[in-house]
């Protein structure tokens, strides 16, 4: 097997499944064969159950392994054992054991099952959701045309062979698959290795116990099986009323055939047999073998071709309707024919002879075939990827081994006692089945969201999540003596939790614990303790915050009158008056803050006017002190002092004093004036992506009270503000108004466009200098920093005009480097919103398709390959600062390899600048 | 400013970490911290650039050229392995200060050297965590590969001991 088709999973899966394929039609064509030449036809109902029966105890067994086995061993481990047990049937044959051909009739049934089953389960490791789309129909035509194949050899080859001896042959097919599936194995070992383990020291009851339980508590699951069932029994019953159309339709065309008939057949006849009989022995498998011939022929066509393309277009959860909504309208027809309001009688000629029900149902069942085949089962297959992989395998011996046996059970006890006592009846039902099809498949979206969604964020158990929030309560007397042990211990960590522990134990012993450490303290610590006893804000600590004060010490003070200022003591104002003279304007602005909200209005000027003189006085650390009391009280009046403090200042963000930044963005969230919101915009292109969050949270109320300013904020040049505009949107989740919503939908257009123009310029870039190392590192670093981000950015908009929790795990999820996940998101994505630009935007995410995306971007920007001088001089337009020094420094190095002027010229830049410019753009 | 004093060099480096080196998941930013405390020197054909039993502060990226780890030396002396362009050694002393070499590196031809030394690389570590997520990333590499091999050891030495026995 070459290297070539191993790096392509679809094209050795297809091969895998053509082989898989052939072996099982020529195992169906061997058991039936020999169970119908030494058996009674009379058996096969009992057989049909005694098959559901025996695949039931099989899965029932092999539920607990494909989990927990690397699943290309276990293909190998079926395939080997399924051969074995073919070479003791045919050794049970040879010694004319009458019992074997029962056996293999049941055994051939559940093999097909198993192996299938196994199969899918490992081509839904290897390939993603999203490629699945195109790939699982491909693949699964290989197996159609196996089917075809194997169908047209065994005519000429039975002529040749005994039906018995096939037996061998159908092992060597088995036998040919073995190093297929070990070349699978081996090219793609990582995505096929076990995702739990077999437990040790669980019975097998517990075990199975477990399974059943991981199965029904996955709501996606429980949809499936429940849509499985009923699709499988609509199908059974649309075979049977099929067949039974088929043979009403052709016993009425009697003379017909009579009048065609070969001379056995007239010689047959006179010689007494049952005409009907002979007729119906003939014409059945011929017209069905003419029909199964077709109708595979145009699955595999369609398959091949349309398959794929319908599938993407429709997305996972669209694509299920396909079945439910032919099958109410084939039993919606059918009852309406049934009634008599069609008319009386259909096309005339063979086959259908003027039966009009028998040409709904024939058109019917040979669309529904080549659906089934070439939408339905592959998409099918498609939510098993968004299952998480450990319980995959374990979800699809569920659907296919228990819910698909128990779907033909029940098919056929509904045939049984239905049918017999009213047509009309039956097919009502039917029909109403098949509304409640519909229904389900239509809110199949919802689990299967949320199922990518667990899939996504990891999904902590609610046992570790409930572990991870407990709290020690320290109240034992054993604990309260650890913890007074620990209390002096040097690590600050353990003495942090001591600390908080003994003062949430609420007793009295705790609290003189505390007490007496507090005293045996240096200042440091003193504050240290105190700022995490003021968190808890209890009254009872006041006697250690009051001890505090009486320290003296400034470090000591600050804390404790803040600490005092969260209390509800009558005594505040008393303990802190004296100190807001103190010398320390620190303490000063402390003792405003903690008094503003008791003091009267003129009290209050008294303060502003304090603040004003900190300020003027330019002592140490007076803006500091000011800017402390503005991010604490919130009063508009202060917005005075806030100008002041901004004077010299253009904006927040021009403050060199980097550690002033959270206190700017403090100030700034306590005013809801649009200046303030502009300088906290602006502070977003300067800060640490650490600060950010708290920027976020300060506009949250500012920008809401501001559209213009938000809007404006959403075309904003800066990535970054934009980004943070958005980001905050979200944060307020309220319902946007119809200026915003606009703006919004403006913005996604717009991102997409930019994204596009930018990977047009990587494909232009990359295309004219394929070999040059900066230019490729240019390229890394556009879709890095700018691609990358606004993929999560466009997400946020997205999540803004289609508000749902389900998209939160997207923005950071939809650049992951591992291709099941990102095909996850993907497929939450195009679940969930409904945008005309989403196709373009999922074809950005997914970078396979480089060929389609330029296409796109020249379409979008109506480009000629627009030439390289014209990319450099676009890109070094761009805000992020190592997208502008990459460009600069590959037309700095292009120059001085060609000698040519005109790449720095694009950037208007003049050689002796370089240095300079590159400078001022890594060491601003 | 860069140790070099010179914004072509450091962008020369961080193309080059970014190109060539176990860093190429690093983003630019995170790279230029790197490439900002980089020393860059020469190396002459057959000189040492580290000795065995000296005092190990740097590791090592080779920018240019290859190097032979030398164990011993005179007549003892056994070449160990060859490090070829774009690979690094003396990583291990991030794990432990002034941990002594246990080989030499010498130049096999001339070769340029980009060195780290321990406190810079730590200090730039702990201001961009990605650099040290790339080295536990390489660490995790390096255990599962030895793991692989003990494993492999240790059936060959089953096999043996079981022929042995029969």
């Amino acid at each position: 097997m070459g290297k070539a088709l191993s790096k392509n999973p679809a094209a050795l899966l297809f091969v895998l499944l053509f082989i898989l394929f052939a072996s099982v039609i020529l195992g169906d064509n061997i058991s039936d064969s020999l169970f119908l030449t030494h058996f009674d036809p009379s058996a096969l109902p009992w057989m049909f159950m005694i098959n559901a029966a025996f695949l039931f105890v099989i899965s029932l067994n092999f539920i607990t392994l494909i989990d927990r086995l690397d699943r290309g061993s276990l293909m190998k481990g079926v395939l080997i054992i399924h051969l074995l047990v073919l070479l003791i049937i045919r050794f049970l044959v040879e010694i004319k054991f009458k019992y074997v051909f029962p056996f293999l009739y049941s055994y051939a049934y559940s093999a097909k099952m198993i192996v299938f089953l196994t199969f899918w389960t490992m081509a839904n490791d290897i390939i993603s959701a999203r490629e699945a789309k195109t790939s699982f129909p491909r693949i699964a035509s290989g197996g159609v045309l196996g089917g075809i194949l194997i169908s047209f050899s065994v005519v000429v080859i039975i002529k040749k062979i005994p039906t018995e001896d096939l037996i061998l042959v159908w092992g060597g097919l088995i036998l040919m698959a073995l190093p297929l599936v070990h070349v699978v194995h081996r090219s793609y070992l990582p995505y096929l290795k076990s995702a739990t383990h077999i437990p040790s020291g669980k019975s097998r009851l517990a075990q199975r116990l477990e399974d059943f339980s991981l199965i029904r508590n996955e709501a996606l699951l429980r949809n499936m099986a429940v849509i499985y069932f009923l699709t499988f029994l609509l199908l059974f019953a649309h075979d049977y009323i099929f067949l039974s159309t088929l043979k009403e339709t052709f016993i009425s065309a009697k003379s017909y055939f009579l009048s065609k008939a070969d001379s056995g057949t007239i010689f047959s006849a006179i010689s007494g047999q049952d005409t009907t009989k002979l007729i119906l022995k003939k014409e059945i498998p011929t017209f069905l073998g003419l029909f199964k011939g077709i109708g595979n022929s145009i699955t595999t066509l369609l398959q091949l071709t349309l398959a794929g393309f319908v599938l993407k277009r429709m997305g996972t959860v669209r694509s299920t309707l396909v079945m439910p909504v032919l099958f109410f309208l084939t039993y919606s027809l059918i009852l309406l024919s049934l009634l008599g309001y069609l008319p009386s009688s259909g096309p005339a000629g063979y086959p259908f002879f003027g039966n009009l029900l028998f040409f709904i149902v024939l058109s019917s069942i040979a669309l529904r075939i080549a659906v089934f085949d070439s939408i339905y089962s592959p998409n099918f297959q498609i939510f098993f990827s968004a299952l998480k992989k450990e319980i995959r395998g374990r979800g699809k011996i569920f659907i296919e081994g228990i819910v698909k046996p128990f779907a033909i059970l029940s098919a056929g006890l509904i045939i049984v006692m239905l049918f017999k006592r009213s047509y009309v009846l039956s097919v009502s039902i039917l029909l109403g089945i098949s509304a409640l099809l519909l229904y389900l498949c239509f809110s199949i979206r919802k689990s299967y969201s949320e199922s990518i969604s667990r899939t996504l964020s990891g999904g902590k158990t609610d046992r570790l999540q409930r572990l991870m929030s407990s709290k020690l309560e320290g109240e034992s007397p054993e604990v309260l003596d650890i913890l007074e042990d620990v209390i002096d211990d040097p690590d600050p960590e353990v003495w942090d939790f001591a600390v908080t522990s003994l003062a949430r134990t609420g007793s009295e012993k705790g609290f003189e614990i505390l007490s007496a450490k507090f005293d045996r303290s240096g200042d440091s610590d003193k504050a240290r303790m105190v700022i995490l006893l003021s968190e808890l804000k209890e009254n009872r600590f006041f006697p250690i915050f009051a001890k505090g004060i009486e320290t003296g010490s400034v470090a000591v003070l600050g804390p404790c009158i803040m600490a005092i200022h969260l209390l509800d003591v009558y005594d505040k104002e008393k303990r802190l008056l004296p100190l807001l003279n103190h010398p320390e304007v620190a303490i000063q602005v402390r003792v405003i803050v903690a008094l503003w909200t008791l003091a009267e209005p003129i009290r209050q000027k008294d303060f502003v006017r304090q603040l004003e003189s900190i300020l003027k006085s330019g002592k140490m650390g007076a803006r500091e002190a000011v800017l402390f009391a503005l991010s604490e009280i919130t009063d508009e009046r202060l917005w005075v002092i806030m100008k002041q403090t901004l004077s010299g200042l253009t904006c927040a963000i021009k403050d060199t004093d980097a550690s002033l930044h959270p206190l700017w963005i403090r100030a700034l969230a306590g005013f809801e004036k649009e200046e303030a919101g502009t300088h906290l915009l602006r502070l977003a292109e300067v800060l640490h992506v650490r600060h950010l969050s708290i920027v976020e949270s300060a506009l949250l109320t500012n920008l809401l009270h501001h559209e213009k300013l938000l809007i404006s904020a959403l075309s904003d040049p800066a990535d970054s503000v934009r980004r943070l505009a958005v980001r905050v949107l979200l944060k307020a989740k309220s319902q946007l108004t119809v200026n915003l919503r606009q703006a919004v939908a403006d913005s996604v257009e717009n991102e997409i466009k930019r994204l596009y123009k930018l990977s047009l310029f990587c494909a232009v870039l990359n295309a004219r200098h394929p070999e040059d190392e900066v230019v490729e590192v240019l390229i890394g670093t556009i879709r890095e920093n700018v691609i990358k981000r606004h993929l999560g950015h466009i997400v946020n908009l997205f999540s803004l005009l289609h508000p749902t929790e389900i998209l939160s795990a997207v923005p950071d999820k939809i650049t992951s480097e591992s291709r099941h996940i990102r095909s996850n998101a993907l497929e939450l994505l195009e679940n969930n919103v409904t945008h005309r630009h989403l196709k373009h935007f999922l074809l950005l995410c997914e970078d396979s398709d480089h060929e389609t995306l330029q296409g796109i971007s020249k379409s979008v920007w109506n480009f000629s390959v627009p030439d390289i001088y014209f990319t450099l001089s676009a890109l070094f337009g761009e805000t992020d600062k190592w997208v502008r020094a990459l460009t600069l420094f590959t037309a700095h190095r292009l120059e001085e390899r060609t000698g040519r002027q005109e790449y720095l010229s694009a950037l208007n830049i003049a050689k002796p600048e370089v240095v300079s410019v590159l400078e001022g753009l890594l060491y601003a | 400013m860069p140790k070099t004093g010179d914004v072509l060099r450091l962008m020369e480096n961080v193309i080059f970490l970014k190109k060539y080196t176990l860093f190429a998941g690093l983003n630019t930013e995170d790279l230029r911290s790197l490439a900002v405390i980089a020393d860059e020197i020469e190396v002459p054909d057959k000189a040492f650039a580290v000795k065995e039993g000296d005092a190990g502060d740097s590791m090592f990226i080779i920018k240019r050229g290859e190097l032979k780890i030398i164990k011993g030396s005179g007549d003892a002396a056994v070449e160990l392995a060859v490090i070829p362009k774009n690979s690094y050694f003396g990583e291990m002393v991030l794990f432990e200060e002034g941990q002594l070499r246990s080989a030499s590196a010498v130049a096999s031809g001339p070769c340029t050297l980009l060195i780290f030394q321990r406190d810079e690389l730590i200090q730039a570590m702990r201001e961009h965590p990605s650099i040290a997520f790339e080295f536990i990333k390489m660490f995790g590499q390096r255990l599962a590969k030895t793991n692989d091999q003990l494993r492999e050891a240790n059936k060959r030495l089953l096999n043996l001991t079981r022929e042995k026995a029969s």
